[in-house]
């Protein structure tokens, strides 16, 4: 009955169409028999949250048309324009010259991809309550597979309803799509906003009518596409499997595939972790740090034995300390390497306990981890030398004592914006390298403002200037500069000078 | 060939022939490197640079000195420095970021703590710091963990100080000028004399 359906289905492209042998390269992909039919009890939500990107960048539009933008240099990409900005006539993917039309009537920011990500995995974990199976897709998208937990929710509609009342105001233009695959769940959730397509003998007929601009390609196999005259999945379908593989390459073909539920699609999942957690109440009256070592030790053994058991490691664990007034205290460590030895630990949390001071009589310490199975980490977790463990024992000393915020390492940005052109970085992080010209070793936060004579610069004495270095930033940036640099020197030293191109006023920016 | 003498008062041993005990790394100034014992910056051990001010600090003097000794596997601090190491301008000099830690302690214990500790742990190749003073007792406390971890300390410390009497192997004080900057060795074991030299750094 199903294969029927499909044939009929397959007539509908080519009149000429018979059921034939589905390792013969010459049929087209809708007329191959479907293999797996397994496929046909899953059943894939996916969920695209198409405002994340303007939710990460924290700012507020207030009804301005707002648009989020990313370079991958050195193209620059607008991701999102908000329903404002649609409406009067901005849409993604929009090049910088048209954009310029609007500038001055829009919001112009900078993707926070880092944030994004953040969002994406809380509402993963969140997933977890609808289904065991979630997936993180091109960073906006979860993938949820709930064939499996239908019955444990009642059906789909009660399932859907839940969904609906758990998302987040903020994303509630979220899109939902229910199809019999992953991969068609993930495209069906960008070309509408609802889409419920349970059964698996309408996805081809379904999906044929998409446009190819949906599809994740390379620019190559758009032009391709498009100089085929294909405009949507439908007209692929038509197209003979080896000429697919040979124009398109076999991954394309794979594609298909999995779109159609032709082959499986197996894919890494997220899944929130166990974690630890054991307290202990304290006799006596606990008024002092040193008094609270028994209580510690008893605890970070206990972790140890935990550890061990679950053979998993830790780099992160958060003390609480309860108090007879009700109130709490908590003390978070952060490590720099995994550990799982009571001796280290023990260290670490002396050296930031020590630097608590207790208001109140202590009742009760808690502890709290979330460990990380070895067997999830990367193969060279446990494979670092000798010197590289105390490299990073010494780091955590330092944490424990004067707090992780004040360690920083630091790396350079891929911007010619002097400011811009550093941020501080979690240490030992590697730094792509962006040649510069000659550059002072201390830069100022900010640029201080030099007195002129006779609209020259003036520190302390006539300044005399080198060759002028132009520092010009692209205009969509959120502070674009146009700066003329110097290296000025006067028996004062070598200063970093720059002249305001606008405002026409000199300033110092660093010391070489 | 005079003994060496030793100054009861200061407990401190000085030999005609200068650091026997300490490695050196040449400085990238050959001028700098011949006035100085060993021929350039004496490891494991204390240097201290007098300035006018912290903005005056004279990097471009210990920069290609730190590029050598970044090939280490070791880290390189900087603690509570006078204002931002400037990334690419490092990056350019052939240092590894990758291997710099920038330390802001939030008390003066705190500090003189993070500085002792980075220096005695013997995973740093470095540690460059910013005091407003430099006393005798803290001088030695750092000279020993130097030693003790095989780190090159650098300390910069205001010109008024000057007087104060220390225990690092090598101090001179700085003044900057159009071309670079003018170093008057004040201390340098083994060498008596004092020097005032002109350092080129030929970067205007």
């Amino acid at each position: 009955m199903y294969q029927n359906s499909f044939v009929e289905h397959a007539i509908g492209f080519r009149s000429d169409s018979h059921i034939s042998d589905p390792h013969d390269h010459s049929l087209t992909i809708a007329e191959q028999k479907l293999e797996n039919n397994s496929a046909t009890k899953n059943l894939w939500i996916a969920l695209y949250f198409p405002s994340l990107p303007i939710l990460a960048t924290g700012q507020s539009h207030n009804n301005q048309p707002t648009v989020v933008y990313e370079t991958i240099s050195p193209n620059f990409l607008l991701i999102y324009a908000n329903i404002t900005a649609q409406m009067i006539g901005i849409k993604q993917g929009m090049s910088p010259s048209e954009l310029s039309a609007f500038a001055p009537y829009i919001k112009i920011l900078k993707r926070d991809l880092k944030k994004e990500q953040l969002i994406i995995k809380k509402l993963a974990a969140l997933a977890n309550a609808w289904s065991p199976t979630v997936m993180i897709a091109d960073h906006l998208i979860l993938l949820l597979e709930i064939g499996s937990t239908l019955r444990l929710h009642n059906g789909l509609t009660s399932l859907t309803r839940r969904i609906e009342r758990s998302i987040p105001n903020e994303l509630e233009d979220y899109h939902i799509a229910i199809t019999p695959t992953p991969e068609s769940a993930k495209l069906c959730v960008k070309y509408t906003t609802h889409t419920y397509l349970t059964d698996y003998t309408q996805l081809v007929s379904y999906i044929r009518d998409i446009s190819v601009d949906k599809v994740t390609l390379s620019d190559r196999q758009y032009k391709l596409l498009s100089d085929l005259g294909i405009k949507t999945i439908g007209d692929i379908f038509r197209l003979q499997r080896s000429g697919v593989s040979q124009r398109f390459g076999f991954e394309f073909l794979n594609y298909i595939d999995r779109l159609t539920g032709k082959i499986i699609d197996p894919k890494p999942f997220s899944k929130s972790r166990p974690s630890f957690y054991a307290d202990i109440d304290l006799e006596g009256e606990i008024s002092t740090v040193q008094q609270l070592s028994s209580g510690i030790t008893s605890l970070l053994m206990k972790l140890e034995q935990y550890l061990t058991k679950s053979y998993a490691a830790i780099n992160q664990l958060d003390w609480y300390f309860y108090y007879e007034n009700n109130c709490y205290e908590k003390l978070p460590i952060r490590l720099n390497q995994l550990q799982r030895n009571f001796v280290s630990l023990y260290r670490i949390s002396e050296l930031s306990i020590k630097s608590l001071l207790l208001s109140d009589v202590v009742i009760n310490i808690a502890l709290y981890a979330r460990p990380q199975a070895i067997s999830e980490l990367d193969n060279t977790q446990f494979l670092i030398t000798a010197n590289e463990s105390k490299k990073y024992e010494f780091l955590d000393r330092l944490c424990a004592r004067i707090g992780s915020h004040t360690i920083n390492g630091i790396r350079c940005n891929a911007t010619h914006k002097p400011e811009a052109a550093w941020a501080y970085c979690t240490p030992g992080n590697k730094s792509g390298f962006f040649p510069v010209g000659a550059r002072p070793f201390f830069i100022f936060k900010t640029p201080r403002l030099l007195v002129t004579r006779d609209r020259k610069p003036y520190f302390h004495g006539t300044l005399k200037l080198s060759k002028c270095e132009r520092i010009v930033t692209n205009w969509w940036e959120q502070y674009p500069i146009k700066r003329d640099y110097y290296i000025a020197s006067n028996h004062q030293g070598q200063l970093w000078v720059f002249r305001d191109i606008g405002t026409k006023s000199w300033y110092i920016h660093g010391r070489f | 060939m005079k003994p060496c003498s030793i100054d009861k008062k200061k407990g401190v041993s000085k030999g005609r022939s200068g650091i026997k005990n300490h490695l050196t790394l040449p400085t990238g100034y050959t001028e700098l490197d011949q006035y100085l014992p060993g021929g350039g910056w004496p490891l494991g051990t204390l240097t201290e640079i007098l300035i006018r001010s912290p903005e005056e600090t004279p990097l471009w003097l210990i920069i290609p000195a730190l590029a050598k000794l970044n090939n280490e596997p070791r880290w390189q601090v900087w603690t509570s420095p006078a204002h931002i190491p400037y990334a690419p301008a490092l990056m350019s000099s052939g240092i590894d970021l990758s291997k710099i830690l920038i330390l802001n302690p939030p008390t003066y214990k705190d500090i003189v703590w993070t500085i002792e500790q980075s220096l005695s742990s013997g995973v740093c190749s470095a540690v460059v710091f910013w005091l407003r003073t430099l006393t005798n007792k803290t001088s030695h406390r750092f000279k020993l963990a130097a030693a003790h971890g095989g780190t090159w300390a650098i300390c910069f410390c205001l010109l008024g100080h000057s007087r104060n009497e220390t225990m690092s192997s090598l101090k001179f004080s700085y003044l900057p000028n159009r071309y670079g900057g003018k170093i008057n060795i004040l201390r340098c074991a083994g060498n008596k004399s004092h020097h005032t030299l002109q350092i080129n750094n030929n970067i205007a």
